[in-house]
């Protein structure tokens, strides 16, 4: 899920921001800086296939798939923030997903990402060859997807303020009743279709958890296409190249 | 998300707005958006989303497959509004408003601006690791997309994504998208080798003219510039609201002249951007 512009509040744009700032900082950084030079390409054309990859809408429910955990196993961490943030730019100038707002979104799919490479691996060293290579990626993916859903939970929690509602004092066109007036004269003209509707001075009534229902019910069939996906490409890839998901050999995979 | 298309707009169109400068564009685009942020105002938020419409009319692409494309937020930001429902319908207007309106400025710059252009710009900006990887991400992403729509034809051709048969699409789909990845990591490798045969050392050299100012300038960054001094006027000069109507009005009319100078000019032969 992208966050959108103007539905968080300055704190929270500048702070994510900083922090994506830091973290590509980190991930750049050498002794990394090598191996990030050295594998450019890979970052590059596998922020691609995840584009590639949303650019395919699953028709009826309107769901693009992401790939960020297939991205995140072939990747590794440090890659995989870059590649999170290098999406998300991309993304914001289709219109898809806020420009002001690329922080916070680099750090809800960098941690799909991270949290998938990290499980992966975890799965991998814990199960050894007793489960095969696409349902962990599967599992993973639902695990690494729920995270980062109840993270874009929290940060809204953190924003619940006002985004700006205008101030109370009267207009000719007035936002908190959609009326009209007449400026120049009074009571003249005068249209007010949802009149004595709103108080656009009254603080918002946060409703947090009817949000997270909501996210979290639509967000679970979107785990379940992504899980579904994710192990199929995991599995294939798995047996044609297993050292992209992290197999030294064809006998590890699916 | 029709990536090729809009690349297609962005390359093939000459409208006035095409030639001004990826300089211009991008600060007419950031002084827009702060505009969307600071206003709380409704019926403003909806004359500049007016006014980006007329902006896509001018530079003769399809208005409502431009506003389709930047519709998609309004679905997340339903979403959030929810959480912020206050019994008002002001409240999720505003916030609809606001991210269809800020995606709209973003797809009005992306359909008029060629990404090299946009690049350039931007690399000035960011660490040269991201810059460059930015670049190799859009150069790579039409030979993907091209290698994608092949191999779902492929697919399709072979029965292989049927109707109602979601388990066994999937399955499918999932080895299409494990082969893209395969021949992507092929690309990728073929890259690898290029850019060290040509001694790269961290910065891809890049080459495009992107501070070159034209006249063309003028509009995009005049008009952004009075939209958001109106619009800061409206929100903190006492007593300018009770004239936001007349910005609204002005909005409109500037759209229906926009469509009026379109329509003459389709009937005077003058071709449009489409696909």
């Amino acid at each position: 899920m992208h966050i959108p512009d103007g539905v968080m509040p300055l704190w929270i744009i500048v702070l994510g921001w900083v922090v994506t700032g830091v973290l590509l900082a980190l991930c750049m950084a050498s002794p990394q800086r090598r191996d990030v030079e050295a594998r450019l390409p890979l970052l590059g054309i596998i922020s691609a296939v995840m584009l590639a990859a949303m650019s395919l809408e699953l028709v009826p429910i309107g769901y693009h798939l992401n790939l960020t955990v297939v991205g995140g196993i072939v990747l590794g961490p440090a890659l995989a923030f870059l590649a999170a943030f290098v999406v998300n730019l991309v993304l914001a100038f289709f219109g898809h997903g806020g420009i002001t707002v690329v922080g916070l979104n680099t750090l809800l799919i960098g941690a799909e990402m991270i949290l998938g490479y990290y499980l992966y691996s975890a799965g991998l060293s814990l199960l050894g060859g007793r489960l095969s290579a696409g349902l962990l990626a599967a599992g993973v993916t639902v695990l690494a997807l729920a995270t980062s859903t109840l993270l874009m939970i929290g940060i809204v929690g953190l924003s619940n303020v006002n985004p700006g509602v205008a101030s109370p004092e009267a207009a000719a066109v007035e936002p908190s009743d959609l009326s009209f007036r007449n400026p120049f004269g009074e009571g003249v003209v005068s249209w007010s279709p949802f009149a004595g509707e709103a108080d656009a001075g009254a603080p918002p009534r946060m409703d947090l958890a009817t949000f997270a229902m909501l996210v979290l019910g639509l967000g679970a069939v979107g785990w379940v296409i992504e899980a579904l996906i994710t192990g199929g490409v995991v599995s294939y890839l798995a047996a044609v190249r297993p050292d992209l998901v992290r197999l030294t050999s064809r006998a590890g995979g699916s | 998300m029709d990536i090729g298309t809009i690349d297609l707009w962005a390359v093939s169109g000459r409208s006035s707005l095409h030639r001004a400068s990826a300089l211009s564009k991008l600060l007419a685009a950031g002084l827009l958006v702060s505009a969307v942020i600071v206003t709380g105002d409704v019926f403003v938020l909806l004359a500049i989303y007016l006014v980006i419409a007329a902006g896509v009319v001018v530079a003769r692409l399809p208005l409502a497959r431009v506003l389709t494309i930047a519709a998609y937020p309004a679905l997340f930001a339903l979403l959030f509004s929810i959480s912020r429902w206050t019994g008002s319908l002001v409240e999720p207007l505003l916030i609809t408003g606001k991210a269809m309106t800020a995606a709209a400025v973003m797809v009005l710059l992306i359909t008029t601006t060629p990404y090299p252009q946009l690049f350039a710009v931007l690399r000035r900006f960011l660490p040269a690791l991201v810059s460059d990887a930015l670049l190799i991400t859009y150069r790579s992403l039409f030979i993907l997309l091209e290698l994608l729509n092949d191999l779902l034809m492929s697919l399709r051709l072979r029965g292989g994504l049927t109707k109602r048969r979601y388990l066994h699409n999937a399955r499918n789909l999932a080895a299409g998208l494990g082969l893209l990845f395969v021949r992507a990591l092929a690309l990728s490798e073929q890259l690898h080798d290029v850019l060290r045969l040509r001694g790269y050392s961290g910065r891809i050299a890049g080459g495009v003219s992107w501070r070159q100012t034209t006249r063309h300038d003028i509009f995009p960054l005049g008009a952004s510039l009075l939209i958001l001094t109106a619009v800061l006027f409206f929100r903190y000069a006492p007593g300018a609201r009770l004239y936001n109507g007349y910005f609204l009005l002005a909005a409109i009319l500037s759209l229906l002249a926009a469509l009026l100078v379109s329509h003459r000019r389709g009937a005077a032969g003058l071709g449009r951007v489409s696909r």
